[in-house]
């Protein structure tokens, strides 16, 4: 047990000690980055949350991600002017994303319907939402001064009545009583408050899922994963545990989606797309999705890696007296890096239920525990080393990289 | 209402009805009879399109050729996956569906790496025919016509041939069947390639009337898992009852606004209205909102609720 406990603080502290140091040891670009991949990790908490310990697979947690973004900025957008913070929008994106997440939950869980017919008609609403989302340009979809702009995705409107005053959704802005002014969530070159933000929720969603997953609630729904006919027949109802987990995790998804409007200041149909609901699933698949922390290791991962595989762009410019073939070649080099992002998720969704059930997280835990002395005493001191040399250039300036 | 507006809209409702049954058709014979969902679907059918679509720009074949080609060249495909890693996943219902929408993105990929993300259009000769005052797509007829041939076909073909009842022997119980001399590996590998080819057929059949494009499944594959998971268990009584329904509702509401909401937007002229009902999508919302209703009162769907009634 003590062993147990020893090796979670250190996960913790090499988690923990790069995580806090990144608003100094790197340009607030970095920060700003790895902001949004926390984000995606917030929601892929929420979809390992009910698909790795109840085992309900929702292909459209990206519903509930979106729904709290759109409600976000809608309130956002009209209270900002008049109010100067945005409770109320934070408090209506996450009212709508649980109610979503409800009344779908009831009519899922309380009809009894399968497993697989759940997936289904998750994935069905968000594309369903898609579509709304998408044919919302005209000039009659609007809440206020917030429109909805169909593909553009949502801006306010200035009173000017003109549309040429757009204006963007609103950072988180906080304005309690003992404050003398608003204080604004950004990440920029003065202040990074935006991203310990998401970090400080990111780590209060785990260590609540967590709670979570120690308390009734939690302990039911892995026997309902284990075998819900033996839970019912305990004399549990299985559909109200369901539907709880269901509805925390949509409420989840529904914060993530708004601090993701409040991060880019911007929210489109792309939250609803079916390549958001892919990457969300492939988060948590890579990541393993019995661990919680799994999410936020995928994410991270894939982020990554299509960011890097986006900016390298092969054979700029095919000189015009290449042999044909080559010609053709190097096109399709060109065209195949193009489409990487979805190549890559196709690949790591059939690879990973193939060959590694578990996702990584799992295994890399595992290593980590065995060799937990080597991990106290070598690669904690080399990750604080290290860190502590980025930190101490940077503010230097004297970075090469 | 008059005589040819009502005759229109019956047009319109058949027409709604044949699409759904193109799109669910395969879908539901995979899921029925093998108990997987394909999320590749919606990429089947995409590639049907882009087979046509090849088969004429670049092998300069006539249109009825290529869509001849296309449930073949699918079906070759499907059978290619099946092989390679679904039969892998029998018995693992979710890693299957995992599984399928990776090849899905895959299959969308490499479309778009071959093809380029730019919509085609395939051009055909058919007019239109006159319905009172107004003038209907004759294609639209032919398209229904070939989706009552399929479904005859496949309820001939799983009813009367060796094949079928091999097939159905397989899906009822497989350790019996394979006990009995059936090679049951080989009967999931065609009943997913039959399935796939389906599919590519539907993709070649709307092919003419839609915008071929690498991300087209995922415009349809909503509709189609709406129509099997409302239609149930039974493959063709399923799709056909579901689809009937669905056709019907989507096609109404399309086509009819039902009320209109007012709104303080900054529009000419104010005020400005939101017709709810009356466009394509508010024929999709019905649909999702009926399904999950209806799936609260019939958890089976519509053929389940009458296998257990009957």
């Amino acid at each position: 047990m003590r062993a147990q406990s020893s090796t979670e603080l250190l996960t913790a502290l090499l988690l923990a000690v790069p995580l806090l140091a990144v608003p100094w040891a790197f340009k607030p670009y970095t920060a700003n980055v790895l902001a949004v991949y926390m984000i995606y990790g917030i929601l892929a908490l929420s979809l390992s949350l009910i698909w790795g310990y109840a085992g309900i697979m929702s292909f459209g947690q990206t519903a509930f991600f979106g729904i709290g973004a759109y409600a976000y900025g809608a309130i956002g957008l009209n209270l900002i002017n008049r109010t100067h913070q945005t409770h109320l929008a934070l408090l209506g994106g996450l009212a709508a994303a649980t109610l979503l997440a409800a009344i779908v939950g009831y009519f899922m869980f309380y009809g009894r319907i399968s497993d697989v017919y759940a997936s289904i008609i998750t994935m069905a609403l968000t594309l369903v939402l898609f579509a709304f989302a998408v044919s919302t340009g005209g000039d009659e979809w609007v809440i206020g001064v917030a429109r909805f702009g169909g593909f553009n995705g949502m801006f306010g409107q200035g009173e000017s009545s003109q549309n040429i005053a757009n204006f963007q959704i609103p950072p988180v802005t906080l304005w309690l009583p003992w404050m003398k002014e608003p204080f604004e969530f950004k990440i920029n070159r003065e202040s990074a408050a935006g991203y310990f933000l998401v970090l400080a929720v990111s780590g209060l969603m785990y260590l609540g899922a967590r709670g979570l997953l120690a308390s009734r609630l939690g302990r039911v729904a892995v026997g309902i994963r284990e075998n819900e006919a033996r839970v019912a027949s305990l004399g549990y109802d299985t559909r109200f545990y369901k539907f709880a987990l269901f509805t925390i995790a949509g409420a989840i998804a529904g914060l993530a989606g708004m601090l993701f409007a409040a991060w880019g200041r911007f929210v489109n149909p792309d939250r609803f797309g079916l390549g958001f609901a892919a990457s969300t699933v492939v988060y948590v698949l890579l990541g393993g999705r019995t661990t919680l922390l799994g999410g936020f290791v995928g994410a991270v991962m894939i982020g990554y890696l299509t960011s890097y595989l986006a900016e390298i762009v092969p054979f700029g410019t095919i000189p015009p007296d290449t042999a044909r073939w080559m010609a053709v070649l190097m096109e399709g080099a060109r065209r195949i890096v193009r489409e990487a992002p979805l190549l890559v998720q196709g690949a790591v969704l059939v690879g990973v239920v193939l060959v590694l059930e578990d996702g990584i997280t799992p295994p890399l835990f595992r290593l980590l525990k065995r060799y937990a002395r080597w991990g106290w005493w070598i690669l904690l001191p080399l990750v604080a080393l290290h860190f502590g040399q980025r930190v101490a250039c940077q503010q230097a300036d004297l970075c090469l990289w | 209402m008059s005589l040819d507006t009502l005759a229109i809209v019956a047009l319109e409702i058949l027409n709604s009805i044949t699409i759904l049954v193109l799109l669910a058709l395969g879908l539901a014979l995979i899921f029925g009879m093998m108990r997987i969902v394909n999320l590749a679907q919606g990429e089947f059918f995409t590639a049907g399109a882009f087979t046509v679509l090849s088969a004429v720009h670049y092998a300069a074949l006539p249109l009825w050729a290529g869509m001849l080609l296309a449930p073949i060249v699918v079906g070759a495909i499907g059978i290619g996956i099946e092989r390679l890693i679904i039969r892998r996943l029998y018995g693992r219902p979710l890693d299957v569906m995992l599984a399928t929408w990776g090849v899905s993105l895959l299959l969308i990929g490499l479309i778009t790496v071959i093809f380029g993300a730019v919509t085609q259009g395939i051009p055909f000769a058919l007019g239109n025919f006159e319905v009172g005052r107004y003038s209907y797509p004759e294609y639209r007829i032919v398209m229904t016509t070939v989706a009552a041939l399929l479904m005859l076909g496949v309820y001939l073909l799983f009813r009367y041939t060796g094949f079928g009842r091999r097939a159905r022997a397989t899906i009822a119980n497989p350790e019996m069947a394979a006990a009995a001399g059936i090679n049951t590996e080989r009967m999931f590998m065609l009943t997913f390639g039959l399935g796939a080819a389906l599919a590519g057929a539907a993709g070649a059949i709307m092919a003419p009337i839609v915008g071929v494009v690498p991300t087209m499944g995922a415009l349809y594959i909503a509709r189609a898992f709406i129509t099997v998971v409302v239609g149930g268990p039974i493959v063709l009584l399923g799709t056909l009852s579901s689809a009937s329904i669905l056709g019907f509702i989507e096609a109404l509401i399309s086509r009819f606004s039902l009320f209109k909401i007012g709104t303080a937007g900054h529009c000419a002229p104010p005020p400005c209205e939101i017709s709810i009902g009356g466009s394509a999508f508010f024929g999709q919302i019905a649909l999702l909102i009926f399904a999950i209703v209806l799936l609260r009162l019939l958890p089976q769907g519509l053929s389940g609720f009458w296998r257990e009634r009957g």
